[in-house]
């Protein structure tokens, strides 16, 4: 029985561990990518939606659009998107600076490629980045991409996964 | 020979390099243009022709029309006085700038104005990528963009000011022909305002349904005593001339004259002003495919340059070229952007690997090649030949008219006269081969030769041929080539020089533009 | 031993349970009120001859009653509040409650020269008790040919008149859209700076209480003022030493302290009773401080509430 217990206890203790450390470079790759890159509002959305032109990077064009859409969101959940002469900025729906980091596996899973991000993400740019908005840079492509971020959605999925409280909680 | 022919060769695909090593930054932007037609009426006889030649002049679907109430300027100056700054301070001391203004906002004589035409042009030059960026906004504003398009309004002034009657006369023969000869200008001036000055007339001179009669009338004071200057931005010159025959009498190749002085305008406007030249996205490549087509004047042959952008060391933006494309099937897309607007297609000609995204600008060239070779056997020791792209298809195949001349120095001097037709094949980018066939007339050369007695010198051939060539750099071709000739009808004096029809060998240069 | 762990988790649960159940504080009320700027701009105004004065003030109920644009905001507000579960108090409904008010007469009660006068505003507030009021102008702009949406939409804490969040802004010029859709942009573009803004004021109220301003005073005819002594210590002492007992982490400030009056303002009430399931508002928290008083120095004392962040107690007699 004690045996058990102490097989058990260890297991407890390492499953954590082991979750923590998943693909580390991975993680430092997706933590990476979100060091440095532009985001603007284009104009007031749709219901619950937010218009945006986010840059991205990658190796390929289709990588730097993935990162891109990738960007749009991370933007609405973490940074916020300045606004323009017709458009209001838009707070990050996390106002907790330490909410990624408290949050690192569920926003791992949640940044994965083909993963839960592109519910919340619609491309508005006609074919691939064009023009001005896809440049040659040391090591890969720089695109700018039109998107449509369900905004609404995107924050009462959070609200409901509980990263972020809802405004009515406490009430 | 060899040597000149190997400096020739090599400095050719050094400028040719040089081309494409040059990086700039290019603004990836292209709107509608609008233009307002005018011309010079120096008050003298020639003045109707040329009113003619100008009422025939079309700008084509690729611009709106500012239609003035006017259609000419006048000036106390002789033809041939008449000089780009002279026109502009014309156009500038009768505020033509302000006939623009009020055209685009169809102001009438109470001063009241509307935008009607202003949305429309506004719609109509959106693209695909406007109407879904505006579907997912919640006010679509695609109508309201007519801004920027204000400011590429043109005004452009033909001015023919040189055309003369010149009489020819043969000395041998004593014959006179006539030949009148014309050149004509086209200025070309913007008007010269910013967005500051759209905002002041919105602000300030836009008179609103609601304002009192007092607001109303010092809106109308200060629209009326507004200046609106042009500016220029290109002068382009072209060149006609028309023979009088029996078909063609004196006021026919008179107005002949004219009206093709005016011909190339158009193509050499559009080279000179970086505005009026089409930039649109490649959308697909296999094949190359684009968002643009008849609305944009687009036709079969007509050549684009491919650019891509790049962030040099220092973070700024530079462009670089990457080849060249040419039209093949155009797309009808005379309508409003829909999402959906069907592309034209493209065949790339030279350069690198093209790719979705790509900058595409329009550079129109002549169609034409020119080439010069030497044989080794055949008909002529040196020839040169100039062709015309007349048509390409989907897959690269491409019509060539051609005519070419030749020198053959044997015993005798020999020369040649021919036209032809070659059908280019691509093999790969770099690689074309191209039969064609021919004829033509040979001549040698006699001293003392009557002009009625050429016949008898001369011979009626008939070549068919391949030539197989290589594009190292464009516009660059080195090619090689094959053929056989024959000749027949030859007059009864003509000598056949050994060895100068039947099987040939030549080897050569052609240079596109 | 097992027993014992069982009783343990039992009562861990139940107290967690019942900390869950009593920790839910009242949910705020919210109201979207016509900016008095917009109401005289439109022409919603009532007017009248102040003692030679000439005074104008809003009219709502006509506001409501005529300007479709100003309905159509509050209905994309109300909407978009509804999904975040905090429906909008209605205006028009509270305006009919005011009017069966047989002591309402918007004209008089608005000048009858008291030091708490209510005006109409605070009236309405009074009978809806909104705890954050929604102060919405926006005018139509003409560009030339085209008109946008100019808004100023300030969410104001109804206890202490400050600003949670101010929402300043311009839409899309355009010239062929309807107007309607022009207004729920405006609504949007400033819907989630607006949310955030409540956010932050919910957070600061749980965590640091509700504010409101507290004057105690004393009627001419009050034998006692703050400076009497009981003990060793004056009144007003005593009083702040009530407060600092009876405000969230002791925060306050004393505005002013005389012998016949004291302002506390940036008081900090909790936001609810002690039962933790009653709303405490000013008026309710000021009860306790006259109740306070009374039992110290034996004077009655009077309640009284301006809006709902005000409060002014008045010591000798009701």
């Amino acid at each position: 029985m004690k045996k058990l217990m102490t097989t058990l206890l260890v297991v407890m203790m390492i499953i954590p561990i082991a979750s923590e450390a998943q693909n580390p470079s991975k993680r430092r790759k997706l933590f990476n990518n979100w060091n440095n890159y532009e985001v603007s509002t284009v104009q007031v959305g749709q219901d619950g939606t937010k218009l945006l032109k986010v840059w991205g990077f990658g190796k390929k064009v289709d990588r730097a659009v993935t990162q891109a859409k990738k960007n749009a969101v991370h933007a609405c959940i973490f940074r916020g998107i300045p606004g323009n002469e017709t458009s209001m900025s838009t707070p990050a729906i996390c106002k907790d600076p330490n909410a990624l980091e408290s949050n690192l596996d569920y926003f791992y899973d949640f940044f994965e490629t083909g993963s839960t991000y592109l519910q919340f993400v619609n491309l508005t740019t006609d074919g691939v980045p064009s023009g001005q908005d896809r440049r040659k840079v040391d090591g890969g492509y720089k695109v700018a991409i039109y998107v449509q971020v369900m905004y609404d959605n995107l924050k009462d999925r959070l609200e409901t996964d509980g990263i972020v409280r809802k405004l009515n909680s406490g009430f | 020979m060899n040597n000149k022919f190997f400096y020739t060769f090599a400095l050719l695909i050094f400028v040719s390099a040089s081309a494409f090593a040059q990086s700039k930054t290019l603004d990836d932007s292209y709107n509608r243009n609008s233009v307002s037609k005018l011309w010079i009426s120096f008050g003298d006889n020639f003045d109707n022709t040329v009113k003619n030649a100008y009422a025939n002049f079309s700008f084509g679907e690729k611009y709106d029309y500012n239609d003035l109430d006017v259609t000419a300027i006048t000036t106390q100056t002789n033809r041939g006085d008449a000089t780009v700054s002279n026109v502009l301070d014309i156009l500038n001391n009768q505020n033509f700038g302000k006939s623009i203004v009020s055209y685009w906002f169809n102001r009438n004589s109470e001063g009241m104005m509307n935008d009607e035409m202003m949305r429309q042009r506004s719609l109509y030059n959106v693209n695909d990528e406007d109407v879904m960026i505006a579907a997912a906004a919640k006010v679509s504003n695609l109508a309201d963009r007519s801004d920027a398009l204000i400011r590429q309004s043109y005004i452009v002034v033909f001015n023919t000011n040189e055309i003369k009657r010149e009489q020819l006369k043969d000395p041998k023969t004593g014959k006179v022909s006539v030949l009148w000869q014309a050149k004509s200008d086209a200025y070309v001036y913007q008007i010269d305002i910013d967005s500051t000055f759209i905002e002041d007339l919105y602000m300030n001179m836009w008179i609103q349904d609601d304002d009192t009669p007092e607001v109303k009338a010092a809106k109308k004071q200060l629209y009326d005593s507004l200046q609106v200057n042009m500016k220029t931005v290109a002068s382009v010159s072209g060149h006609g001339a028309s023979t009088v025959s029996e078909k063609n009498p004196e006021e026919s190749a008179k107005q002949s004259a004219v009206s093709s002085s005016f011909e190339a305008l158009l193509f050499k406007m559009e080279n000179a002003i970086p505005d009026w030249q089409v930039k649109v996205a490649i959308h697909d490549v296999h094949p190359i495919r684009s968002k643009i087509g008849t609305k944009e004047n687009l036709k079969n042959t007509d050549r684009y340059r491919v650019y891509y952008y790049f962030e040099d060391k220092n973070g700024h933006l530079k462009t670089r070229p990457k080849g060249y494309i040419r039209a093949t099937t155009i797309a009808d897309n005379e309508s409003i952007a829909s999402g959906e607007t069907p592309m034209s297609r493209f065949y790339q000609i030279s350069g690198g690997r093209l790719e979705p995204g790509m900058l595409m600008v329009e550079k129109k060239d002549r169609r034409m090649g020119i080439s010069a070779g030497v044989k080794y056997h055949g008909a002529n020791s040196f020839f040169i030949d100039l062709d015309f792209l007349m048509h390409i298809n989907d897959l690269g195949f491409c019509s060539y008219p051609f005519a070419s001349i030749g020198f053959d120095q044997r015993e005798e001097f020999y020369a040649n006269l021919a036209i032809g037709y070659g059908h280019g094949i691509p093999l790969t980018r770099l690689f074309e081969l191209m039969p064609f066939a021919g004829f033509g007339i040979d001549y040698m050369a006699h001293e003392n030769v009557d002009e009625d007695k050429i016949a008898q010198y001369t011979a009626f051939f008939a070549e068919a041929g391949a030539r197989f060539s290589i594009q190292p750099v464009y516009p660059i071709r080195v090619f090689v080539q094959a053929d056989y000739s024959l000749n027949f009808l030859e007059g009864i004096h003509y000598e056949t020089g050994e060895n100068r029809f039947g099987v040939g060998l030549s080897i050569g240069l052609r240079y596109a533009f | 031993m097992k027993k014992h762990l069982i009783k343990t988790l039992l009562i861990v649960m139940a107290v967690g349970l019942t900390s869950v159940g009593f920790g839910q504080a009242k949910k705020p009320k919210l109201m979207v009120v016509p900016a008095d700027a917009w109401c005289i701009r439109n022409g919603f105004v009532l007017e009248f001859d102040n003692m030679g004065t000439y005074e104008q003030i809003p009219n709502y109920k006509a506001a409501m009653q005529y300007s479709s644009d100003m309905r159509a905001m509050i209905a994309s507000m109300g909407d978009f509040m509804q999904k975040e579960d905090f429906p909008i108090e209605s205006l028009e409904q509270a305006l009919k409650n005011v009017e069966s008010d047989a002591g309402f007469d918007m004209v008089s009660t608005s000048k009858s020269g008291s030091m708490l006068a209510e005006s109409p505003k605070d009236k309405l507030l009074l009978q809806a008790k909104p705890d954050i009021i929604l102060d919405l102008d926006f005018e139509e702009v003409k560009i030339g040919p085209r008109t946008a949406i100019k808004f100023n939409m300030q969410a104001i804490d109804a206890y202490t008149g400050k600003i949670i969040s101010g929402n300043v802004g311009q839409g899309t010029p355009s010239s062929s859209i309807d107007k309607t859709i022009q207004l729920q942009e405006a609504v949007l573009s400033f819907k989630d700076n607006f949310l955030s803004g409540l956010m932050n004021h919910f957070n600061s109220l749980f965590k640091d209480g509700r504010e409101i301003v507290v004057e105690v005073t004393r009627w001419d005819n009050c034998d006692i003022d703050f400076e009497e002594e009981y003990g060793d210590t004056e009144l007003g002492e005593l009083i702040e030493q009530w407060m600092t007992d009876n405000t969230v982490s002791g925060r306050f400030s004393t505005q002013m302290a005389t012998e016949n009056r004291m302002k506390f303002d940036q008081v900090r009430i909790p936001l609810y009773k002690n039962d933790g399931r009653t709303a405490l508002d000013a008026r309710g928290w000021g009860r306790g401080l006259a109740k306070y008083i009374k039992n110290t120095t034996g004077q009655e004392c009077k309640v009284q509430s301006r809006g709902l962040g005000l409060v002014r107690i008045t010591m000798g007699g009701k």
